[in-house]
């Protein structure tokens, strides 16, 4: 697939007393144009991190391996050059904090003329026309070109985000929990937004921890812990019967509106530290399906439908019910 | 923020008030009396008190006061005991020379210490940044006057290629005269097509201009790279390097304009500084100065004129501060806008 | 007691394997110091011994450091130089910091019209650039170093007055303090147990860092004639006499100017040092 974005096997890791501490381990990933691909986990479970990575922004500490492709070209051990070339053009990032993300000594027209002048050869007044496009396509008035950071709400400012994000066009999205920092109704608007960024080309990888974010927009989830993706296909089935245990604990613990009314349950324990991780599958101290077979090395990926996948010895099959602890 | 303005200003009003009143307070309890200086040899005591009266120094320190207040509302500094010359005069003739060292030091230490405090941000913990980091320390910790006594040794002395002192050699000053038009002699003499004077200025100009300048360097060094690595490190950065900014954009255009803003007031308070600390400089490199000029008033007990430099270097102090701090306002979108 | 002092030793070794250039300095400092305080005992000639046959000679065996115009040995004045030195900086600020401290307290804590006659009457402090305060102050209070001690620690004890003041108007707007107040507790004892305590931080911060300026201003008011007078040894004064014979005779300006530059370096890189290691915000961006 020439288009969109390709993950796999991507590794980073970090140095650890002469060793080196996976926080992303072997993980694949695709996004395609015109789907968005949810990317769910807690904090500390690597998400952030592999989205800088589809970057090339990782800190200097990390050390990558594995394919990252972008439109066809290769991420990881790539030059600043190249690099530089891709970010805004082809991938682009919005971030959580709307607030700091911009540039409080220059006009949001300013960025965004900056950013299209970069990639593309353009006069200013063609470049302002672009800006002025895109400030449109994100929903925000033409007023807002010549505003300073601090003069746009949050919600405005994530759309003044969005507009410098789909500036030049890129094929594809990234968004780390985008609204994570947004009021609630102002999250509704923006998630719609991107869905139709996403109808109309755009593959948008949304990373948050937000199962409800997940629910109204995705059109493919994958849930990641401690540095591994553990399922991934449609959100509907996910939601319904979810295969892997973590799954099954965080629907359980969070409550998702029209998933009918239930008990919460939290999931024992905690999320370990990638550099103190039990061997074998990360999950199995707090894993309520684990055998002695999960301490050996993480499982395999199993498909269990057209769309499904899961890595586990013991998913839990369709229909039953997981012993509650 | 004109309200903002005239507020600061009619503050400002107040405190050079203050110290006119407690500098004139200090003059009056300085130990000898300004009256036998004037004198000259041992006058008798008749003579004393006739000078006393004729100075006004028999009435009561209020009153005093007063009639001080009242001449300086007619922009009268009074005359030097010292030399018989109008205070005012004497003053506006020495600070151009301070004004022409303090503004040429200020130029080269931003020149210098701008670009090495990017560079010293930018190469964070290598080997450029520990070499700036210690030249900051030496900049400060050295004191004024064994710089120059150090630059005098090596350009006068050991080399020979500078003069020792003072503002311009004396025998160009005869053979090709300056006309003062702006009391700066770089530029008097460039604009009386003066070469021979303009060179004399120049070399006379280097050696204190290198010994005032180190301090401000080594503070502006610091100041910018300190505000480089904090904006290097926020969200906003990261999101440039996001979009592709090459590392030019990134340290000239995009971290540049919010480092600037908070350093001009940095800048704008060195200059200050150096108002005051030309002292040194000036008393040891002989140079016609206002920071000498303090010097040579409060040692002969020349009360006119410690009054009148004073009030002009608080004054000119005082308004420097105003100036950056409004500075702030014009540059800082945030407040702008 | 020793096992303390044993724990104590290692953790400063420790420190120091991290922060060499830091540790070095404040070795070099912690000479300096002690050198300053065995001076009387450490079998050097007198200071101030005018001596013309000796007039001028360069550093050899018998001289360190040479001699001045007047014979008197360099080495031993730089010495003997130290403790007036570092005394007088010493004195500076614990003046300034006494004087500073309850005033800011007091206008802080105050409020209302003493606070605002502090703060005007600081203003005026405020308005003239170093250096020209005391110099002024001290033609006033006459020659000599104590009285030019006591010009620069008046001029400078409005900055850690308002240091003070600002704290005590931050900490006063604190819960617990208005707990406290709710409950009934008497300003007095509000302002010394929860008042000072949080205040003297950056006080503490803001005296180590004026010691090296203390040093530098008054030996700049000796080096101008303001400050100390022979005899009294002190490194300003030397260089300062030295100022007609330097170009042919160099040590006799060198070797003072090196002392003086050398005690400031080193104190500073030495509470540098320390204020990154105890703020951790601060360490991490190097």
């Amino acid at each position: 697939m020439s288009a969109g974005l390709s993950i796999s096997g991507l590794t980073l890791e970090f140095a650890r007393n002469g060793g080196w501490a996976a926080a992303v381990d072997h993980c694949d990933l695709t996004v395609r144009p015109k789907e968005i691909v949810g990317l769910v986990g807690e904090s500390g479970s690597g998400k952030s991190l592999t989205a800088l990575a589809c970057l090339g922004l990782i800190p200097s500490a990390c050390r990558a391996s594995g394919s990252i492709r972008v439109s066809a070209e290769q991420i990881v051990g790539a030059s600043e050059a190249t690099l530089a070339t891709l970010r805004g053009r082809k991938v682009a990032m919005i971030f959580q904090n709307p607030m700091t993300a911009l540039n409080p000594y220059f006009t949001v027209g300013t960025q965004i003329v900056g950013v299209i002048r970069r990639h593309f050869v353009l006069t200013r007044s063609a470049a302002y026309r672009e800006a002025l496009a895109a400030l449109q396509r994100a929903g925000l008035p033409d007023a807002a070109l010549g505003r300073y950071p601090h003069q746009l709400s949050g919600g405005q400012l994530q759309r003044a985000m969005i507009a410098m994000a789909i500036a030049c066009k890129p094929e594809i999205l990234i968004a780390d929990e985008p609204t994570t920092a947004l009021d609630v109704t102002v999250q509704a608007r923006i998630l719609s937004l991107l869905r139709n960024l996403a109808d109309q080309g755009m593959g948008i990888l949304l990373i948050t921890h937000d199962l409800g974010v997940v629910a109204q927009v995705s059109d493919r989830v994958a849930v990641m812990y401690s540095g591994s993706i553990v399922e991934s296909g449609d959100p509907a089935g996910i939601f319904s019967s979810a295969a892997h245990p973590y799954t099954q604990g965080l629907l359980q613990s969070s409550p998702v509106i029209g998933l009918g009314s239930r008990r919460l349950h939290a999931i024992p324990g905690t999320v370990p530290d990638f550099r103190q991780r039990p061997s074998g599958c990360a999950f199995r101290d707090r894993c309520t399906q684990a055998g002695e077979i999960c301490a050996q090395g993480s499982a395999p990926r199993m498909a269990i439908s057209q769309e499904r996948e899961v890595r586990c010895h013991f998913p839990i099959r369709p229909g039953a019910s997981a012993e509650l602890s | 923020m004109l309200r903002y303005f005239f507020r600061r200003l009619a503050m400002m009003g107040l405190i050079i008030l203050g110290v006119a009143t407690f500098t004139f307070v200090l003059s009056r309890a300085l130990p000898s009396s300004p009256v036998e200086m004037m004198l000259g040899s041992k006058p008798s005591a008749e003579q004393i008190e006739r000078a006393k009266v004729e100075l006004g120094l028999d009435r009561p320190v209020a009153e005093q006061l007063g009639r001080y207040f009242f001449q300086l509302a007619q922009g009268q500094f009074g005359t030097s005991l010292r030399t018989g010359q109008p205070v005012i005069e004497e003053i506006g003739r020495r600070l151009s020379a301070t004004a022409e060292l303090v503004s040429l030091s200020l130029l080269l230490a931003v020149t210098l210490g701008l670009p090495l405090g990017i560079l010293s941000a930018a190469r964070r913990n290598r080997w450029a940044d520990h070499l700036t980091r210690v030249l900051a320390v030496s900049g400060v910790a050295v004191p004024v006057f064994f710089l120059g006594i150090l630059l005098q040794m090596t350009f006068y002395g050991w080399l020979g290629w500078l003069p020792l002192q003072g503002r311009i050699d004396s025998n160009v000053m005869l053979d090709h005269p300056v006309h003062a038009a702006t009391g700066l002699m770089l530029v008097d003499s460039l604009l009386g097509g003066n070469a021979a004077a303009f060179r004399s200025a120049l070399a006379h100009l280097a050696l204190p201009t290198m010994t005032l300048m180190l301090a401000s360097l080594a503070t502006i060094l610091r100041s910018t790279r300190k505000l480089m690595i904090d904006v290097l490190g926020t969200d906003y950065m990261r999101t440039a390097r996001a979009y592709g900014a090459d590392r030019r954009t990134i340290y000239f255009v995009l971290a540049l304009k919010p480092t600037l803003v908070p350093l001009l007031t940095v800048i704008g308070l060195t200059y200050g500084f150096m108002l005051g600390g030309s002292v040194i400089t000036e008393v040891l490199f002989d140079w016609p100065g206002i920071g000498a000029y303090v010097v040579e008033s409060v040692v002969t007990n020349d009360y006119p004129a410690v009054l009148g430099v004073t009030l002009v270097i608080s004054t000119l102090y005082l308004s420097i501060n105003l100036a950056v701090d409004m500075l702030y306002f014009v540059l800082d979108p945030r407040i702008s806008a | 007691m020793p096992a303390q002092m044993l724990s104590w030793l290692i953790a400063y070794l420790a420190w120091s394997r991290r922060n060499v250039f830091v540790a070095a300095c404040a070795t070099g400092f912690g000479l300096i110091v002690l050198l300053a305080l065995l001076a009387p005992w450490l079998g050097l000639a007198d200071p101030a011994q005018i001596d013309f046959s000796a007039k001028l000679l360069p550093p050899g065996a018998a001289h360190w450091f040479g001699t001045d115009g007047l014979g008197r040995d360099i080495f031993s004045g730089v010495v003997f130089g130290a403790r007036v030195s570092l005394l007088v900086a010493l004195g500076v600020v614990a003046i300034a910091t006494a004087i500073g401290i309850p005033m800011g307290l007091i206008a802080g804590y105050a409020g209302g019209w003493i606070d605002g006659l502090f703060m005007r009457l600081s203003d005026v402090f405020l308005a003239f650039p170093p250096l020209l305060l005391p110099i002024t102050l001290s033609a006033l209070l006459g020659p000599g170093l104590l009285n030019a001690m006591f010009a620069v620690a008046i001029s400078w004890f409005p900055w850690y007055a308002r240091i003070v003041r600002s704290t005590v108007l931050t900490v006063k707007s604190e819960l617990y303090v208005q707990s406290a107040r709710a409950i009934g507790t008497d300003p007095a004892s509000i302002a010394l147990r929860h008042v000072l305590p949080n205040s003297l931080s950056p006080v503490v911060v803001q005296a180590s860092l004026d010691f090296g300026f203390a040093i530098l201003t008054t030996a700049s008011l000796s080096f101008i004639g303001m400050g100390a007078v022979p005899p009294t040894v002190e490194w300003g004064l030397m260089v300062a006499s030295s100022r007609s014979v330097f170009l042919e005779y160099w040590w006799t300006a060198m070797f003072p100017g090196l002392a003086i530059f050398l005690t400031v370096f080193f104190a500073s890189v030495m509470v540098d040092g320390i204020r990154d290691s105890l703020d951790p915000k601060l360490a991490r961006q190097g």
